[in-house]
């Protein structure tokens, strides 16, 4: 197996110490950060990521999975900047306004760094006004909304009318999800896109990103 | 017939004959937007919310059961940091729960050492910084348990007098599922790879005393049913693997013993456990009763445990707050005469009836099982 073999395999079995090994032996290979990152790191998640919706994985595979992966990547971080490599994208995730719940979207964000993207967390209970002001001035591509709450949900909609209110809503895609939430009433927000799953999420991003 | 004797039907499963499918929406913060006495209110006075439910009843009809537990002891009892109305959130708002790693990997052998109960006292004064460390705060813990207990008491009455079943005098959270609320599921997830030995070893050694305390809880009432959440066992949580290896074993346990006490068990299943369904087998006959909210398909559920389980569910709380009656209409009348059919049916809200519930589609719920009496 070579060292990209080894990192990719580690990820998916989610072998933290493995994938360390296998992350310190690609660089001494000098293998180039972008090599690594892509066919070692997004590749890994994106193989649990199918194996999540497939129902061959679940939560905790995908968690001790973002684990090994996140600290590889902390391991490649410093290659990654000398390289110049450019993440997927730049992604705002947060809980919206008056919801506090946050395991839906910890498990997005960690799927949207396995993803290559570059994730800011807003935290929870974000207002409209916040995620427009990081549309605004933090040069994103994606937002993430996620409500657990059937009485927070309009909150999607109304952060959605702040952006279009701002004159940004063309600016940025705009993904919904939650428990309560469905398809149908994603597309009622005015949202871009609607994900049942955290994996289904980052693959709904990859897309909108062309990669 | 009575509500008792329809929930008893119910559960026995037997058919329905000439009466009406017992009909139990989980009630309780939305009560205070029934009687229109704000959240912040009815978490803190008892006599509120008492009169709260007053209100409701009037407003909505009598269901065949009722909630006698008082709305702030619903947040004490899951065993999380929260957040209350009138407190840290708006007067009308809804409590939420805050999922922190509170108890950490350690505390798996702290369990071991000195017993649940006790390192349990230790965990709740741990979930409340404002309480003094040590025996102190074990004692203020238990005494807030006895006044619950008491509380609990005079609400079973109050719905007595109603006419309303209690559906359940006492609750408890299996020590997996508590186990993995108390650590946050992310860090519960790396200890199923890291420790699942140890996790599983404090787990065993938690479920006796979990079932003393649940017994000495029903002591003041003399209360038959209890409430059971295994609320991250199902497959949004864990794989099927892992529940039969690390929750059935001690869910199953659990409920027979409550069983062989005469209670009956209300397992709360919350989340998607349609994989899962055909273990529920394993515990006993038409004895328990299943709440499914709209994650799990209980269409299948009829279909799997239709011959063994009295099922309870699930009208999506999506559909109560923004669903039309007649969609609310249809899909009741759907479950009672499928998952209804024959018997072993209680129609249900699919979890809590949400704060922003439309009024005329719970209304709608109770009108339909009431004028449903053709099943069986």
């Amino acid at each position: 197996m070579n060292h990209i073999d080894s990192l990719f395999q580690a990820v998916v079995d989610g072998n933290e110490p493995g994938a360390i090994a296998g992350l310190e032996s690609s660089l001494q290979a000098n293998l180039p950060a972008d090599q690594i990152m892509k066919a070692g790191l997004i590749a890994a998640m994106t193989e649990v990521g199918r194996r999540f919706e497939a129902g061959e994985f679940y939560l905790p595979e995908l968690v001790v999975s973002a684990r090994a992966m996140k600290s590889a990547l902390h391991l490649l971080g410093p290659s990654l900047v000398k390289a110049g490599t450019p993440s997927t994208g730049r992604i705002a995730i947060g809980t919206v306004q008056g919801d506090l719940h946050d395991i839906g979207k910890n498990l997005v964000g960690m799927m949207m760094e396995g993803a290559g993207f570059e994730v800011m967390d807003l935290g929870t209970d974000v207002s409209p006004a916040r995620f427009v002001e990081v549309v605004q001035n933090d040069h994103v591509n994606i937002l993430s909304l996620s409500a657990l709450l059937t009485t927070t949900m309009p909150n999607m909609a109304k952060t959605i009318e702040a952006l279009k209110a701002a004159g940004l809503r063309d600016k940025v895609k705009v993904l919904v999800g939650g428990a309560p939430v469905t398809e149908e009433y994603a597309r009622q927000t005015g949202a871009d896109g609607y994900s049942q799953d955290a994996s289904g999420a980052a693959r709904l991003a990859k897309r909108f990103m062309g990669a | 017939m009575n509500s008792s004797e329809r929930i008893e039907k119910a559960i026995h499963l037997q058919p329905l004959i000439g009466g009406e499918v017992p009909v139990a929406p989980l009630i309780i913060t939305f009560t205070g937007r029934l009687a229109g006495i704000k959240q912040a209110e009815i978490f803190s006075k008892v006599k509120s919310w008492r009169r709260a439910v007053d209100l409701a009843v009037k407003k909505i009809g009598a269901p065949d059961m009722g909630f006698a537990i008082f709305p702030r002891d619903v947040p004490f009892s899951e065993e999380l940091r929260f957040r209350l109305p009138g407190r840290e959130l708006g007067e009308n708002e809804l409590f939420q729960l805050i999922e922190e790693e509170v108890m950490l990997r350690e505390d798996y052998e702290q369990i071991l050492k000195v017993g649940f109960a006790r390192w349990n006292l230790d965990y709740f004064v741990r979930l409340d910084p404002s309480l003094p460390r040590g025996g102190r705060g074990r004692a203020i813990v238990t005494l807030k348990f006895i006044r619950m207990g008491l509380r609990i008491r005079g609400n079973a009455a109050q719905l007595d007098r109603l006419g309303i079943l209690p559906a359940f005098y006492s609750a408890f959270i299996p020590p997996f599922d508590l186990f993995s609320l108390a650590r946050s599921i992310n860090k519960f997830s790396t200890d199923l790879y890291d420790c699942p030995d140890l996790m599983q070893k404090a787990c065993d050694a938690s479920v006796a005393p979990t079932l003393a305390t649940t017994m000495q809880a029903l002591m003041p009432t003399g209360g038959k049913r209890v409430c059971i959440y295994p609320m991250r066992s199902s497959v949004t949580f864990i794989s099927p693997k892992m529940f039969e290896k690390y929750s059935l074993p001690n869910l199953k346990y659990m409920v027979e013993f409550l069983v062989k006490k005469g209670i009956t068990p209300i397992i709360h299943c919350d989340a998607n456990w349609t994989p899962l369904l055909h273990f529920f087998r394993d515990l006993p006959q038409a004895k328990c009763i299943l709440e499914l909210d709209g994650d799990t398909d209980i269409f299948k559920a009829k279909e799997v445990l239709g011959d063994w389980m009295c099922l309870k569910g699930d009208v999506p709380a999506q559909m109560l707050a923004f669903g039309e009656v007649g969609e609310v209409e249809a899909y009741c009348e759907k479950l009672i005469s499928v998952v209804g059919k024959g018997g072993g049916f209680i129609l249900g809200s699919g979890c809590e009836v949400p704060l922003n519930a439309k009024v005329e589609n719970v209304q709608a719920m109770i009108r339909v099982a009431r004028g449903t009496a053709k099943t069986g």
